[in-house]
């Protein structure tokens, strides 16, 4: 098999149910052994996709291929894809034994065989002494790791989930995590992961593709998708983001200066082409902005400084999010490190670093 | 549209050639459902010539025999939604007594005989009647429209019963406290919330009772006296004079509002869900009604059920009683009439059993396939399978008997034609208990086993089988009792060696000998009673009891 090769190579697919279009030309390439999320809102096409590749759907245009073969017609139970579901579709008739040796009984394994992989998957995902109990007799974690144990015990090399932990609660899912990536790792299974938890997509990631309305709005690592957003959408999903509008004034080198409303800014252009006059939008990070109390001879003023009135403050543990006036703007600003100095009131100085932000062309960054 | 939907249809047949097996299946049940359910009801639609169609207006009888029958169903399905709502609203708004017995009297009428009410209504008020010649010593003629009409509510209202109950049952008591607290008094809130709220539940079990009055057989026969209606008069044109093409234009003009009816059903009730708002349960305990309404409902209630009761005593009591009228003491003798009949009660039983499995079986496949597979003829499989739910029961029969007489179809007077006939008629009661139990099962449980490796047909018998064999046994007990008790079916297609269980009560009506028939319709019940209970199925008979 060629490294190069996609594990699974997704081309130009769309679906439509009547008349809405659920996906439209969606085109990403799945490599070998990655982790990679689809991340985006509630009924942006996500499980849709996810259930093409599982083969439960067709598509109505373009083509899905594993290992360079095209699987469009070939049925889900022969396409070697385990998913985990996001609401386990545990058999409730069949003990968790029964639910996780279900596959490998399907192969016809031999039965000393079964015997030893269940005992490894038992005991790798802490069900051991549960293996006698129905689904419905199991907590909402345990079916969690039934529902995953099933998917893997056959040892293939690829993993869908479609939001498997958007049932756990919140200190449960940031645990999971950490082991599910893990053992991705280490199994080397090329995953592909569903969710709409950002936190959750740029944790576990190698590459994350942002969906919106059937449309990948951008594919990439982590970072790349958390600092370079190709857009608004991006950008604003993603985290939180400042969207600060202006023009810009000269293109210097791979450097843009730009004009907002409270002064210039000289930022990189991120291989993009400008020319004076274009209308940009830079967007900027609320931690890439640090904060402090105007000083009493008003501190410097220089381009990257600004000057704003605190308009409220909420208290989130790990930080304190500002929301601050600066003339015509209004920034969402991070303080990530309050217990040193409490709460800020009334006027501040914002200093922004150019080396952080990121210039979007357009009116709303397009 | 039509050009993509039939691409669509043409794309899901291709992708069947990955599944052979199912692929001979699916043309398997489709050939044979198509060929029992169409070409029956093909055969007496087109028998008359045009021309004998024209007399159902000129022949001044069958014209009638249309009113009445139309008139019996619009005054019946009003009594009968009437008691069924006063009944549903009572037992699951209501805070009072005997709830358990309320519950017990609509459940009674759908698991017996369907002529037994119009039976004990002779022993009750007939000529030599319990309550008019002993009690009130007055002599009345009982049969025409007025008794029918009676008989008719006590014997359907528990299946417009079943509908409302299930939307009265879900409907949220919480909105009638909000219209409270906006300020409505207690009728407000039942014009303005409640009634609208219920309406589709209202609107499904009055459709329900129509379809079960205007199809009844067994009642009109037995107390109609002359008011005649189009099932009765079908079946006197074949009994007296084998004649098949009036019998046909008569049974086809029943069809064609029993078909309005179903249609309406499927229409505005069918398959919108009955549940109004969520489906979280409330808790809320219902707003209280002053105590005047309540025991006037109750007193309703109570008089509704001693009645009932006294059906069902009336008719125990007769199978022991000498001589009705004149002779009460105790006897066994009348049960010799059924020992002389054990052929036609081992043909009762017999029928029953194969053709109520044949209809589970059948069911199943075709509920698995209609709800579960995109195979492009979906609609059609399920159209099939419940379109003889919209066909009463004489037409069904007649259907049979003509389109099975001859070469290379000949079943007539055979054991086959009994069961052919029984199973799809009882095959739109099992599709439907099947459907819904597929309906209750997440798709998901499905996809996960395909998704694991199994094909198709692995996965119907691990999965969803296994799942299944709740509404399986529900279809199967149900159908076992409709068979049993089944006259309008079988009156046409019946001979000597198949005789059953019914056929003998209702001769026995007609010769007078009340006390056989009781005795007779004790026995069958008893016995089928018992085979469920031999076979575990009684409990199975209590969660489907509409359709
Ligand atoms: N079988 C279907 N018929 C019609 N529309 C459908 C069907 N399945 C999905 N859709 C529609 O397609 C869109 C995408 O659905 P999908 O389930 O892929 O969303 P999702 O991204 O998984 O959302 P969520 O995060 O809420 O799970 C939705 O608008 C949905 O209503
Ligand atoms: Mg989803």
């Amino acid at each position: 098999m060629n490294a190069a090769m996609p594990h699974i190579a997704i081309d130009n697919v769309s679906k439509t149910f009547g008349s809405f279009a659920a996906l439209q030309g969606i085109t990403l390439d799945i490599p070998q052994g990655s982790f990679t999320t689809l991340l985006g809102p509630s009924g942006c096409g996500k499980t849709t996709l996810m259930r093409l590749i599982a083969g439960f759907d067709e598509p109505d245009g373009g083509e899905i291929r594993i290992d360079g073969v095209k699987v469009n017609g070939v049925p889900a139970f022969r396409r070697q894809t385990p998913l985990v579901f996001q609401e386990y579709a545990l058999f409730p008739h069949m003990t968790v034994y029964e639910n996780i040796a279900y596959g490998l009984k399907l192969q016809k394994t031999p039965r000393e065989q079964i015997g030893r992989k269940m005992g490894e998957m038992l005991e790798m995902f802490g069900l051991t002494g549960l293996d006698n109990r129905l689904p419905k007799q199991l907590s909402g974690g345990q079916q969690q790791r039934v529902a995953f144990a099933r998917a893997l015990v056959m040892g293939q090399r690829v993993l869908l989930m479609d939001e498997p932990l958007s049932n756990l609660d919140a200190k449960m899912r940031v645990e999971v995590r950490s082991e599910l990536r893990e053992l991705q790792q280490r199994a080397g299974i090329t995953a592909i992961f569903v969710t709409h938890d950002q936190d959750e997509a740029l944790s576990l990631s190698d590459r994350i593709a942002v969906f919106d309305k059937g449309r990948i709005r951008q594919a990439g690592t982590p970072w790349e998708v958390y600092f370079k957003p190709d857009n608004a959408f991006v950008a604003d999903f993603v985290g939180t983001a400042n969207f600060i509008p202006g023009e810009v004034a000269g293109v210097e080198g791979t450097d843009v200066v730009v004009r907002c409303a409270p002064s210039l800014l000289r930022v990189d252009a991120g291989g993009r082409a400008f020319r004076p006059g274009d209308r940009v939008t830079l967007v900027v990070r609320p931690e890439c902005i640090s904060i402090s109390a105007e000083e009493a001879d008003g501190g410097v003023d220089a381009a990257n400084s600004w000057s704003g009135e605190i308009v409220n403050s909420t208290f989130l543990g790990r930080l304190i999010r500002y929301r601050v006036r600066c003339g015509p703007l209004a920034c969402i600003v991070d303080d990530a490190d309050p217990s040193v100095r409490g709460f800020l009131r009334g006027a501040v100085r914002l200093r922004l670093d150019p080396g952080k932000i990121h210039v979007l062309p357009g009116e709303g960054g397009g | 549209m039509i050009s993509s939907a039939l691409r669509k249809t043409w794309m899901d047949i291709k992708k069947l050639k990955h599944e052979p097996a199912l692929a001979v299946v699916i043309a398997a049940v489709l050939v044979t459902t198509g060929f029992f359910v169409l070409w029956p009801i093909v055969k007496v639609v087109s028998f008359p010539r045009p021309a004998d169609y024209l007399q159902l207006f000129t022949n001044a009888r069958w014209f009638q025999a249309a009113l009445n029958s139309l008139f019996m169903t619009a005054i019946s399905t009003l009594s009968c939604t009437a008691v069924a709502f006063l009944f549903a609203y009572a037992i699951t708004r209501l805070d009072i007594p005997l709830k358990g017995l309320f519950r017990f009297v609509t459940l009674l009428p759908i698991v017996s005989p369907p002529f037994i009410v119009a039976l004990s209504y002779i022993l009750l008020f007939g000529r030599q009647g319990i309550v008019s010649k002993q009690l009130l010593q007055a002599n009345f003629d009982i049969y025409g429209w007025h008794g029918l009409w009676l008989v008719q509510t006590v014997t359907f209202f528990p299946y417009a019963y079943a509908v409302i109950y299930g939307v009265l049952k879900t409907s949220a008591v919480h909105l009638e406290y909000a219209a409270h607290n906006l300020g409505a008094t207690r009728w407000q809130v039942f014009r303005h919330v409640f009634l609208p709220l219920c309406r589709p539940g209202i609107a499904g079990g009055a459709l329900i009772a129509a379809m079960n009055v205007l199809a009844d057989f067994g009642n009109p026969m037995i107390i109609a006296g002359n008011f005649t209606l189009l099932p009765t008069e079908a079946y006197m044109q074949m009994s007296g004079w084998f004649d098949l093409s009036s019998a046909s234009v008569l049974s086809t003009a029943l069809l064609l509002p029993a078909l309005g009816l179903f249609l309406a059903n499927r229409v505005w009730v069918g398959r919108r869900s009955y549940v109004v708002v969520t489906g979280k349960e409330s808790s809320l305990r219902a707003y209280p009604v002053p105590s005047y309404v309540k025991w006037g409902l109750f007193a309703c209630c109570l008089f509704v059920a001693l009645f009932v009761l006294a059906v069902y005593g009336v008719l125990f009591y007769g199978a022991f009683t000498k001589t009705w009228g004149y002779d009460w003491s105790f006897t066994l003798r009348n049960l010799k009439y059924v020992s002389a009949k054990g052929t036609e009660l081992y043909n009762s039983i017999r029928y029953a059993l194969f053709s109520s499995l044949a209809a589970a079986v059948l069911a199943m496949i075709l509920a698995y396939l209609a709800e579960r597979k995109r195979i492009g003829v979906n609609r059609l499989l399920d159209l099939l399978a419940i379109l003889p739910g919209a066909v009463p029961g004489v037409f069904l029969g007649l259907g049979f008997a003509m389109a099975f007489n001859r070469a290379p179809f000949e079943l007539t007077g055979t054991s086959a034609i009994m069961i052919l006939a029984l199973t799809f008629w009882n095959l739109p009661t099992c599709y439907s208990a099947c459907l819904a139990g597929f309906q209750q099962i997440g798709r998901s449980l499905e996809e996960a086993s395909l998704n694991l490796g199994a094909g198709s047909f692995r996965t119907f018998r691990s999965i969803l089988l296994p799942l299944l064999k709740g509404p399986f046994l529900s279809g199967l007990a149900v159908s076992f009792l409709r068979s049993v008790t089944c006259l309008s079916v079988i009156i046409f297609i019946y001979s000597a060696h198949t005789s059953v269980g019914t056929v003998s009560i209702l001769s026995l009506v007609q010769n007078g000998a009340w006390g056989g028939a009781s005795a007779f319709t004790v026995v069958l019940i008893s016995i089928a009673f018992a085979v469920l209970a031999a076979t575990r199925l009684i409990p199975a008979t209590q969660d489907r009891r509409s359709l």
